[in-house]
C-alpha cells in the first residue's frame, strides 16, 4: 500500500493540484486517494464534492458536519484570438494587480498547459497612466502558440485556469509556507488528518461524523449548501483560511489575525453571527488544552458558513481560520505551527463535543 | 552544439541585477570560456569575451549584449522582519504584489512582496498600483535574524527560473537580455575561425537598465572596435503596442532603422541576411532605440553601431517571453558579419 502523505507533505501535494472552482475533479480525487480505508460511508454529493461518514456508537442523534472546501480562486477562458493569445474572464475578483505577470495552468481536469498572463509592455504606457492598474480587457494568458489554430490543440473556450506557483517553504528555520490555494486545501488537510486518527481510534464518537469536502466556495455558489443539505447536520464546523493584515505598518486595530498564533475564531463575519455556545467551546478547549488560537478581530469576509448555517433545519456552526497572508493570490503564506494547532484544536473540540453529548 | 534553451536558462540563473552583475563573475566565465580566447571583466562590471581570427592587426567588431536585469535593492529592514526597497532598473509596478523575490544578502533567502487585502482597501484602491515606497517584502524572519543574514544595499532579484511554454518559447526574470547574450555566445562557439574577417569582442555588459549609463561604453573606449552591433530585446506584437515599434515573435531577428544607429551598417546586415536566405524584420525606433547604442554610438571618436532585436514580451516582468528559434536567426547574422570583410570598408 502507498505510503499515506501528512503534514506538509500532503499539503504539497494537495495545493499543487489543479482545482479551481467548477473543476474540483482532481482534488476530490486526491482526497479519496488520501482517506482510503478511514470511513464507513461515502455520500454521494451532486455538486461533486465527497463526503465520507464515520458512525459513532449510536447514543446520540445527532450529526457533526466538519467542512472545508476544495475549489480554489482561478480564471475561465473565453476567448482564443487569432495571435494565438487566450483571453480570460476572472473567477477571483477583479485586482489585476496580483494576476498580471503570473504563471498559469490552463486546461481542464484532463490536461493543462503553462501560460503567463501577459501584458502590453509598461514603455508603452502613456506617463499619466503609470500609476494605473492594467484593466482585465489589457491581460491576455499567452500559452507560447503563435496562432488560434495552434492554441486551439490546447485550450477550448470554458476551459479553466489556475496560478502555477511553487510551494515554498521559507523565513527563519522554514516556518512559513508559500503556495497556491492554501486556502483552501489547508482545511482539507486537516480534515483528512482528522479522519485517519478519528476513524482508528477504538472508541467511537457518540455522534455521526460527516467529512464534507466542499466546490465552488469561491464563487459564493457554495456546494456546502447542498451538501448541508444532504447532511442535515445539527452542529459544524468550517475549516477556512483567513486574511490576516499582519504586516508592518498595518494599524493594530486593522489586523484581522495574526499568523503563528493558532487557527483564527470568527465571532461573525459578513455571511454568519457564529454560535455562541459553540465559539465558546473552542475557546475554552483551546485555553484547557494550551493550544494557541485566537479570535478573529476584524468582522470581514465569509465563507461556506454562510450557507450550512440556513441550511436545512438550521446548524450551529463555527469556524476555524488558517491565517493566511495574500491571500486569494498565487502567494499565500501560512504557518506551519498554525496547521499543527488547528489540528490539535479540532480533535480537542470533537472530544469535548463527544464528552458533551 | 549549444542547446539554446539550456543556454538561456543557464544565463538566467546567474544574478545580475543591475549593480550586482559582478556576483555572477566566477558561474559566467566558467561558462563561457569554452568558446573564447580570453575572458575578462573590465572596469565597471561588463564582461569581455574575446575570439580572435588569428590575423594581424584584424578589424575589431564589438558584439554587446547588456547582461544585467532588472531588480532592486534594500534601504531598509523593519520590524517584523519585513524590506523595504527601492529599484534597480525600470520595475513594473502593475506585477508587483504578491510576486515573489530572493534576496541575495549573506546568504540567499525567499521573500514574497506583500499586498493589502481588500479590507483594508479603499474603494477603487485595486485599480492604483501602491508606490514603490508603500511596498514591502516579508521575509519570515525576526528582525534581529533578519539584521544578520540582509544589509541595507543589499540586491534583490526576481524569484522565477526559465520555464517552458509551447514549442520553442519560454518565460522567466531575465530574459531581456539573457537572450541576446546568449545570441552572441552562440555566434562566438560557431563561427569558425579561418571565417573570420575580424576579431570578435563580445560584451556582456553591465548597467543598461539603469538609465543606459552601460558599462558598454567604458568597455568600448578600451576595445576601440571599427564597429559595434548592440543586441537586445525588442517589443513582441501585442494588443496595444504598434507594429512600427514591434516585431513578430518566431519570425526572426529584427534590426532596428533609426537616426542613432548607422544606415549603412543596417542596410548591411539586411543584405547578408537576404544574401544568405533569411529575412529580417524591423521596427522603426526614430529618435532612440531604447538600448546601450544611444551611448555607444557616441564614445571616444564616434563607433557605427546597429541594433539587432529579439522579439520579446511581457518585458520588465519577471515573466518574459521569447522564442528561442528568434535567437538562433540572430546568431546566425552575427556569424554572418563577423566572417564578411567588406563590412569594415567605408563603402559597401
Amino acid at each position: 500500500m502507498k505510503k499515506m502523505l501528512s503534514g506538509t507533505e500532503l499539503l504539497r501535494s494537495l495545493c499543487m493540484a489543479f482545482g479551481p472552482s467548477g473543476c474540483e475533479e482532481n482534488v476530490a480525487l486526491m482526497i479519496k486517494e488520501n482517506i482510503k480505508g478511514c470511513y464507513d460511508e461515502l455520500v454521494p454529493d451532486r455538486m461533486g464534492g465527497v463526503i465520507a461518514l464515520i458512525r459513532g456508537n449510536g447514543s446520540s442523534e445527532e450529526r457533526l458536519m466538519l467542512s472545508a472546501h476544495m475549489d480554489e480562486v482561478g480564471f475561465m477562458i473565453r476567448e482564443i484570438c487569432e495571435d494565438g493569445l487566450l483571453r480570460f474572464s476572472s473567477m477571483m475578483g477583479s485586482d489585476t494587480r496580483i494576476m498580471a505577470g503570473r504563471r498559469v495552468s490552463v486546461g481542464n481536469a484532463d490536461m493543462q498547459v503553462r501560460g503567463v498572463i501577459a501584458l502590453k509592455p509598461v514603455h508603452t504606457v502613456e506617463r499619466a497612466d503609470r500609476g494605473k492598474a492594467a484593466t482585465l480587457d489589457e491581460l491576455y494568458i499567452d500559452i507560447g502558440a503563435s496562432s488560434r489554430e495552434e492554441a486551439e490543440k490546447y485550450v477550448k473556450i470554458g476551459d479553466y485556469g489556475t496560478f502555477e506557483s511553487d510551494f515554498v517553504e521559507f523565513g527563519e528555520g522554514g516556518k512559513l509556507i508559500k503556495a497556491k490555494a492554501l486556502d483552501d486545501r489547508l482545511g482539507c488537510a486537516v480534515m483528512i488528518e482528522l479522519m485517519r486518527e478519528i476513524y482508528t481510534r477504538e472508541e467511537r464518537l457518540p455522534f455521526d461524523v460527516y467529512f464534507a469536502f466542499t466546490c465552488r466556495e469561491e464563487l459564493g455558489v457554495s456546494g456546502a449548501r447542498c451538501a448541508s443539505h444532504k447532511i442535515r447536520p445539527h452542529k459544524a464546523l468550517i475549516f477556512e483560511a483567513t486574511a490576516v493584515a499582519d504586516i508592518h505598518g498595518v494599524p493594530e486595530v486593522s489586523k484581522v489575525a495574526e499568523r503563528g498564533c493558532g487557527g483564527a475564531i470568527s465571532i461573525m463575519d459578513r455571511s454568519t453571527i457564529y454560535d455562541r455556545d459553540m465559539v465558546d467551546m473552542l475557546l475554552e478547549t483551546a485555553k484547557a488544552k494550551n493550544i494557541p488560537c485566537q479570535i478573529k478581530k476584524y468582522v470581514s469576509g465569509g465563507n461556506d458558513a454562510g450557507h450550512i448555517h440556513k441550511a436545512a433545519h438550521g446548524t450551529k456552526c463555527a469556524v476555524i481560520s488558517a491565517p493566511c497572508g495574500y491571500i486569494h493570490t498565487a502567494s499565500d503564506v501560512i504557518a506551519k505551527e498554525d496547521y499543527n494547532s488547528i489540528y490539535s484544536l479540532a480533535l480537542a473540540a470533537i472530544e469535548r463535543m463527544g464528552e458533551d453529548a | 552544439m549549444i542547446n539554446t534553451k539550456e543556454l538561456i536558462g543557464q544565463l538566467c540563473n546567474i544574478m545580475s541585477v543591475t549593480g550586482y552583475e559582478h556576483r555572477g563573475a566566477q558561474e559566467l566565465t566558467e561558462l563561457i570560456s569554452p568558446y573564447f580566447d580570453h575572458v575578462y571583466e573590465a572596469v565597471g562590471g561588463t564582461y569581455v569575451a574575446v575570439k580572435y581570427c588569428g590575423r594581424d592587426a584584424a578589424p575589431r567588431l564589438m558584439l554587446d549584449a547588456h547582461f544585467d536585469e532588472i531588480g532592486m535593492i534594500v534601504t531598509d529592514i523593519l520590524p517584523g522582519g519585513y524590506l523595504s526597497f527601492s529599484h534597480m532598473g525600470g520595475l513594473d509596478r502593475r506585477i508587483m504584489p504578491a510576486s515573489e523575490v530572493y534576496i541575495y544578502g549573506r546568504e540567499k533567502i525567499y521573500g514574497v512582496i506583500c499586498s493589502k487585502p481588500p479590507h483594508l482597501q479603499k474603494p477603487g484602491e485595486s485599480k492604483k498600483l501602491p508606490a514603490l515606497d508603500e511596498m514591502l517584502i516579508d521575509t519570515g524572519y525576526s528582525e534581529d535574524e533578519l539584521r544578520k543574514i540582509v544589509s541595507i544595499g543589499d540586491g534583490i532579484g526576481f524569484y522565477e527560473s526559465t520555464a517552458e511554454l509551447l514549442g520553442n518559447r519560454i518565460c522567466g526574470r531575465s530574459m531581456d537580455n539573457k537572450a541576446c547574450c546568449a545570441a552572441a555566445i552562440i555566434a562566438a562557439a560557431n563561427v569558425e575561425r579561418e571565417k573570420m574577417a575580424c576579431d570578435l569582442y563580445v560584451t556582456l555588459s553591465s548597467r543598461e537598465e539603469e538609465s543606459l549609463a552601460g558599462g558598454c561604453v567604458t568597455a568600448a573606449y578600451d576595445i576601440r572596435p571599427d564597429i559595434a552591433i548592440v543586441t537586445d530585446v525588442t517589443f513582441s506584437r501585442f494588443p496595444g503596442v504598434d507594429d512600427y515599434e514591434s516585431a513578430k515573435m518566431g519570425e526572426g531577428a529584427s534590426v532596428s532603422l533609426s537616426a542613432v544607429t548607422d544606415r549603412k551598417l543596417t542596410n548591411r546586415l539586411i543584405y547578408l541576411a537576404e544574401n544568405a536566405g533569411f529575412k529580417l524584420q524591423t521596427t522603426v525606433d526614430a529618435e532612440n532605440t531604447g538600448t546601450n547604442a544611444t551611448a555607444l554610438t557616441l564614445c571616444g571618436d564616434g563607433i557605427p553601431c546597429a541594433v539587432v532585436s529579439v522579439p520579446l514580451s511581457c518585458m520588465h516582468t519577471y515573466n518574459e517571453i521569447i522564442d528561442t528559434s528568434d535567437v538562433e536567426a540572430a546568431a546566425k547574422l552575427f556569424m554572418l558579419a563577423v566572417c564578411d570583410e567588406d563590412i569594415f570598408r567605408e563603402e559597401y
